[in-house]
């Protein structure tokens, strides 16, 4: 009897989490725009094509999804990817390498670049946002000034062959990997609950004997780490860095996690719920043109479905808050 | 009882004094290192650019006060400095004046960047999101509704009594520095003579508290946005008239220029700290540097560089002690 009254609370709860309603929201998009597109919407050709270029943002959301579980944001982390991309590209084009080269030296360039972040997000005592604004600034007008911002392409043979399954594969599986990955840090190992616990209370995670220094710097160096891969999918896929392409582009993926539920004031958020924002943000994007809408609209579409999601969290946010008084 | 009160002074007002050091430093090394600077060129390049930033960070500050944010500020901006241009361009005939429809215009531009952070303010407060959240996804709604007005091009070709607003000096000073002038002064009495300032200083630094002293906090908050929204129009008037034209895409580099000069003029962005005062030095700060800088023609991304190390070098100062910055 009891068993039984566990179960059904438990299912109750499942309908009650953040995914599933994303799941319903998703669901009800999808839905709509293969009807309206008579099918095409769904055709193999149009997921894959979605998938691949929404890869390398995704890998990025991941990222940032750690940061923000910790109870901090990374804003720099965009800038963080170009200088990656642009350090992997330049070293691959005069001392040559092999795939896992590429990806070594920007990921060497973005756990650096994080763990500057973290060093000084712990010790300089100011919200997260505001020394990211400044990292940023200093990353990416550094950059810019070093490289005159000269776009780079012609990449060595071994780089530069693409086929139709490995455009495919490769930023697939590396989201794919990213998501495991992470999913795995953060449920099974000691560092992850850390950062949970860190994000929820970073007070009395220090007091329980949870380095908190440790964490972030674990935090923002990982976050650096999925930037960096997530720049290289996308140099990957476009065969060439443009030093300009990517900054501006952050708030999209701050859309996208925060669409997946992770609370901004840390300690919660779900890799799953963050592929759903991933996906929600893809298919507004991708939706609007395919169903026939002009692209001045999307910017205004995302607009609204991104301040009414938010809008939705902090009415339940405020209702839970509200049914805890009460007890 | 003197010596306490002066040093209680000098303590209060050290971020200030500091600033002002470090500006006096900053000048006479530019105009050591270069002649032109010290002119009355440099003069008018500083105060054209001063009260638009100034009015945005003055837009950041008292939302930061509150411990809040205002992202959307630059994209309200140029939706208000948008509609302004939509409906002279449309009401007054190329090369005819009207001053009566200019007039109308700037009101109506003032008033659509009030009632967007108006909306900000009320979701803030009711809804209980965090301001960067919302402010942030209104930025996102109000360029997409820039953009669909706008086509993504440029409206231009303004009368020239609207010109004459962003562009021409009345008795050797700029126009707008006159009407920064007059917002800095309304922002000084609102935040130390009228009990709203004293409530939004009173919530940044402990919400807890000012919710159970029986303020109307979500009055207050819906009324702080509306005064940051006002400033926001007042500088895409001046903005609008300076470029003649507006766009959807229009300074979007001032977003994150606010924020740092707010705080490195001594805001605190955890709330309940920050004067008019430490605002204005920053500002005239980041300007001399910024013109200093590009006349002894220092590319622009290394002063974006630079920028950056100066917010984080002020941080860093703000700790009292560099041994508290690399104790790990």
């Amino acid at each position: 009897m009891m068993s039984y009254k566990h179960n059904k609370s438990s299912i109750k709860k499942i309908f009650q989490t953040h995914e599933f309603y994303l799941m319903m929201v998703v669901l009800f998009l999808v839905a709509i725009l293969t009807v309206v597109s008579g099918g095409r919407f769904l055709s193999f050709g149009n997921i894959t094509d979605m998938l691949a270029s929404a890869a390398a943002l995704g890998v990025m959301a991941i990222g940032l999804l750690v940061v923000i579980i910790s109870g901090g944001i990374d804003i720099s982390f965009m800038a963080t990817a170009t200088v990656a991309q642009y350090l992997a590209a330049m070293f691959i084009m005069s001392i040559g390498g092999n795939m896992f080269v590429v990806f070594a030296v920007a990921i060497m360039v973005g756990i650096v670049l994080g763990l500057i972040n973290a060093a000084l997000v712990y010790n300089l005592k100011v919200p997260a946002i505001i020394i990211t604004i400044a990292t940023m600034n200093v990353f990416y007008g550094f950059l810019m000034y070093f490289t005159g911002g000269t776009w780079l392409y012609g990449f060595p043979e071994w780089f530069a062959t693409k086929t139709s399954v490995t455009v495919l594969v490769i930023p697939i599986g590396i989201l794919v990997f990213a998501s495991l990955l992470t999913w795995w840090i953060l449920k099974c190992t000691n560092i992850g609950r850390h950062v949970y616990a860190v994000g929820d209370n970073a007070e009395a995670s220090k007091r329980v004997g949870i380095k908190v220094y440790r964490t972030l710097l674990f935090a923002y160096a990982y976050m650096g780490v999925m930037a960096a891969l997530g720049s290289i999918v996308l140099m990957y896929v476009t065969q060439n860095v443009a030093p300009n392409a990517l900054v501006g582009k952050e708030m999209e993926v701050l859309a996208m996690v925060v669409l997946g539920g992770a609370a901004l004031s840390g300690g919660k958020g779900t890799v799953i719920g963050t592929l759903f924002g991933l996906m929600l943000v893809t298919i507004i994007n991708n939706g609007l043109v395919f169903v026939g809408v002009s692209s001045y609209y999307q910017t205004l579409f995302m607009g609204i479905v991104v301040m009414i999601s938010f809008c939705f969290t902090g009415l339940r946010g405020r209702k839970k808050r509200g049914k805890e008084i009460e007890q | 009882m003197k010596l306490n009160m002066q040093s209680s002074l000098v303590k209060r007002n050290r971020d200030n004094i500091m600033l002002s050091i470090i500006l006096m430093i900053v000048v006479i090394i530019v105009s050591l290192i270069s002649e032109r600077f010290l002119s009355y060129n440099t003069f008018i390049s500083v105060t054209r650019q001063f009260p638009e930033m100034g009015l945005l960070t003055l837009c950041m500050m008292i939302t930061m006060i509150t411990g809040g944010i205002n992202l959307s500020c630059i994209a309200s901006a140029n939706l208000s400095g948008i509609i302004m241009a939509k409906m002279m361009t449309s009401m007054i005939p190329k090369g005819t004046e009207n001053v009566g429809v200019v007039i109308l215009a700037i009101i109506v531009g003032i008033s659509i960047s009030v009632l967007v952070s108006f909306g900000n303010g009320v979701i803030i407060a009711y809804l209980k999101v965090p301001a960067i959240l919302v402010t942030l996804s209104m930025q996102m709604l109000i360029s997409g509704v820039s953009i669909v007005i706008t086509k993504g091009e440029i409206v231009s070709g303004f009368p020239e009594s609207f010109q004459f607003i962003g562009n021409k000096s009345v008795l050797g000073i700029p126009v707008p520095l006159y009407i920064f002038a007059i917002c800095a002064i309304i922002m000084y009495i609102v935040l130390h003579h009228l009990p709203l300032g004293q409530k939004a200083y009173m919530y940044g630094s402990n919400p807890t508290a000012t919710e159970f002293s029986g303020v109307n906090v979500k009055r207050m908050i819906i009324k702080v946005y509306s005064l940051s929204g006002f400033f926001v129009g007042v500088a895409a008037v001046i903005l609008t008239s300076r470029f003649n034209s507006a766009a959807s895409g229009y300074a979007t580099s001032y977003l994150l220029q606010s924020v740092l000069i707010a705080v490195l003029g001594g805001i605190d962005p955890n709330g309940g700290k920050g004067k008019i005062s430490g605002m204005i030095l920053a500002v005239l700060l980041l300007q001399i540097v910024a013109s200093g800088l590009n006349i002894l023609r220092v590319d622009q991304f290394l002063i974006t560089a630079l920028f950056g190390l100066i917010l984080l070098a002020t941080v860093a100062f703000r700790l009292n002690s560099f041994k508290k910055l690399f104790k790990l």
